[in-house]
């Protein structure tokens, strides 16, 4: 469910997880965000851990707290969808880089793709 | 809280002393029923003779260990029900619990000193099944109540109740004093333990035996040895009494002090 | 923020050995601290001295600002590193004896922990294997509310399973007014869950900062720092 790697705070990788389910909307847009401790129970992490993760989200505007309500996943679709365009070009960015370093120029590496995407 | 330690002090303790209390009832009993089946068959001969004198020498034996057991046996009980609490494994439980170190001892003294009660009343009690249709009880009884009265008169004349207070409490705690002075101070040399404890004990015995005597004959010179009848002496010697009754009093009021001393500032549980 | 435990140049001879040497260091409520060290580092003597079970050489272990005592027994839930339970007994008299003593002690919480591990109340302590006997333990300290938690290898002796049980009762037991001292050298079963890490190393100090800071500034896990700094 949660899987957490060695070389970055957690928190950051916590904030970043939550960025991915929202983005391709395991948490749906107005949904009721999970509470610090049930994250924290299910994946094994301090609450304050968790804690920072979601003020970070709710910083960025993704994810809104209301007082006595508690805090929801935004309703703006926009915001939504510009974050999954970001992570998505996070991921053309990183292809772009590796198939680089095996020498594909990005025209190369954008045709590639069309040609394979048949077989993967 | 203090309650609640005594309870399980005392469960503790009791777990070994109520077989063995079991044991010496039984055995003696035992011993009474072999007397009434079987008293006659010293007369006879050949294998029946045999099988009899095996049969009351085990009887036998395990009665009078059973009585040297419960004479000894509670303060070993106590001995160890104390090391195993406080100066061991279990110790990180007992002494982590919300109970100061006063708390400590007394439960276990006061639990000690019911179990050395008890035992007492239980070694009385298990000459019973053999005065059970004993004739001679009154006789008994009577010799019991002279002996009394003398011992009263030379000893104890005046201040009788309360050389027998001071005595009954120097019997029911000092004896367990010590023994957690002993083990406690004991403690202090690591790895040898034992030796420590022994070496406390020394030291007590020392002290103890060297000044008290002291203490105690000052009352002698006040003793005027031309009017020489039961009444003075019998004064005289229970001013001594109760004069070295006081000093151990004093002696275990001290090692108590001690004991709590190094419980609290100088323990290491290993 | 308040201040659950401090100490302050807290020192400790054993004869002529150093055990810990001029602790000086404050346990915030409301965090889970990990006390990080190889064998024989200071570890559980400091916790020891924490729980009035040594006293120091000099310096001194404050706990809501006063010396270990009654008092601070009644609020640190001690989880030693042996089997410190009278083995006499059933397990649930252990439960009862718990709650005798210990006003803070929930019977519900104990016994709904000890079904969920299978453990059989009336089984006698000392009938119990090794691993079982320390989950017991290890419940009891967790049934208690308590204001600071010291867990001696609370996960050292247990199947793995049980590992990720125990440490989700830790997260799940966590509560703004009570700090968790956990002392292990299982480090990276345990990484996610603390907030802050200490390094214990000869009886000093020689790393006090949050997990989330030794990732970002070292780029690596306190588990992989850890095999650095006390590479034998």
């Amino acid at each position: 469910m949660w899987e957490f790697t060695d070389d970055k705070p957690i928190y950051l990788q916590l904030t970043e997880q939550m960025c991915l389910r929202i983005a391709n909307g395991t948490y749906k847009p107005g949904e009721k965000f999970p509470s610090v401790r049930d994250v924290a129970t299910e994946a094994g992490v301090n609450p304050n851990t968790v804690q920072r993760a979601f003020s970070e989200l709710e910083r960025s505007g993704i994810v809104c707290a209301q007082r006595t309500a508690g805090r929801f996943i935004t309703e703006d679709s926009d915001m939504i969808y510009k974050l999954r365009e970001n992570l998505a070009k996070e991921h053309a960015d990183n292809y772009l880089k590796k198939m680089a370093s095996l020498g594909y120029s990005r025209n190369e590496a954008a045709d590639f793709l069309s040609k394979v995407k048949e077989e993967l | 809280m203090l309650g609640k330690l005594f309870k399980y002090d005392l469960k503790s303790l009791g777990r070994f002393i109520f077989p063995l209390y079991a044991v010496l009832f039984g055995s003696a009993i035992a011993v009474r029923l072999f007397l009434e089946l079987f008293g006659s068959g010293a007369d006879s001969q050949g294998a029946a003779s045999f099988v009899y004198t095996l049969l009351g020498s085990v009887i036998a034996i395990v009665y009078f260990l059973s009585i040297v057991a419960s004479i000894f046996g509670v303060y070993v009980v106590i001995a160890i029900n104390y090391h195993k609490s406080l100066m061991s494994d279990r110790g990180y439980f007992y002494l982590t619990l919300p109970v100061s170190h006063d708390m400590h001892l007394i439960s276990k003294l006061l639990a000690g000193a019911l179990l050395i009660l008890l035992s007492a009343a239980v070694f009385v009690l298990s000459f019973l099944p053999f005065i059970i249709g004993n004739v001679q009880l009154p006789e008994i009884l009577d010799v019991l109540g002279k002996v009394w009265e003398t011992i009263r008169e030379l000893f104890l004349s005046k201040n009788a109740w309360l050389i027998l207070t001071l005595l009954a409490i120097g019997y029911l705690f000092g004896i367990q004093i010590l023994i957690f002075f002993c083990i406690t101070v004991g403690q202090l040399i690591p790895n040898h333990r034992v030796l420590g404890a022994f070496l406390a004990f020394i030291a007590h015995m020392i002290l103890s035996r060297s000044i008290s005597g002291i203490f105690a004959a000052a009352g002698l010179e006040r003793l005027d040895i031309e009017i020489f009848d039961m009444a003075t002496v019998g004064e005289a010697l229970s001013g001594i009494l109760l004069r070295s009754i006081i000093y151990y009093l004093i002696i275990y009021a001290v090692e108590y002090v001690i004991t709590r001393f190094v419980m609290k500032h100088k323990l290491n549980i290993e | 923020m308040s201040i659950i435990l401090e100490a302050r140049d807290l020192t400790k001879y054993y004869g002529r050995d150093l055990a810990v040497d001029n602790l000086n260091l404050t346990l915030e409520k409301g965090q889970i601290i990990g006390l990080l060290g190889p064998n024989g580092s200071g570890k559980t003597t400091f916790i020891k001295m924490i729980n009035g079970l040594l006293t120091p050489t000099s310096g001194m272990i404050l706990i809501n600002g006063e010396k270990p005592g009654v008092n601070s027994k009644k609020v640190i839930s001690y989880l030693p590193e042996r089997c410190a339970l009278p083995d006499w007994m059933k397990v649930k008299e252990l439960v009862k004896m718990y709650g005798d003593f210990f006003t803070d002690f929930s019977y519900d919480k104990a016994r709904t922990m000890l079904s969920d591990l299978h453990l059989d109340e009336n089984k006698p302590y000392k009938t119990l294997s090794k691993g079982n006997r320390e989950k017991v333990q290890l419940i009891l300290a967790m049934s208690r509310q308590a204001e600071l938690y010291c867990l001696d290898e609370p996960i050292g002796g247990v199947d793995p399973a049980a590992r990720d049980y125990i440490l989700r009762t830790i997260l799940q037991n966590y509560n703004e007014e009570a700090a968790v001292l956990i002392s292990t050298h299982l480090i990276q079963d345990v990484e996610s869950t603390l907030d802050r890490a200490l390094f214990l190393k000869e009886g000093q100090i020689v790393l006090n900062d949050t997990v989330d800071n030794i990732r970002e500034q070292r780029g690596k896990s306190v588990d992989a720092l850890f095999r650095e700094v006390f590479a034998c």
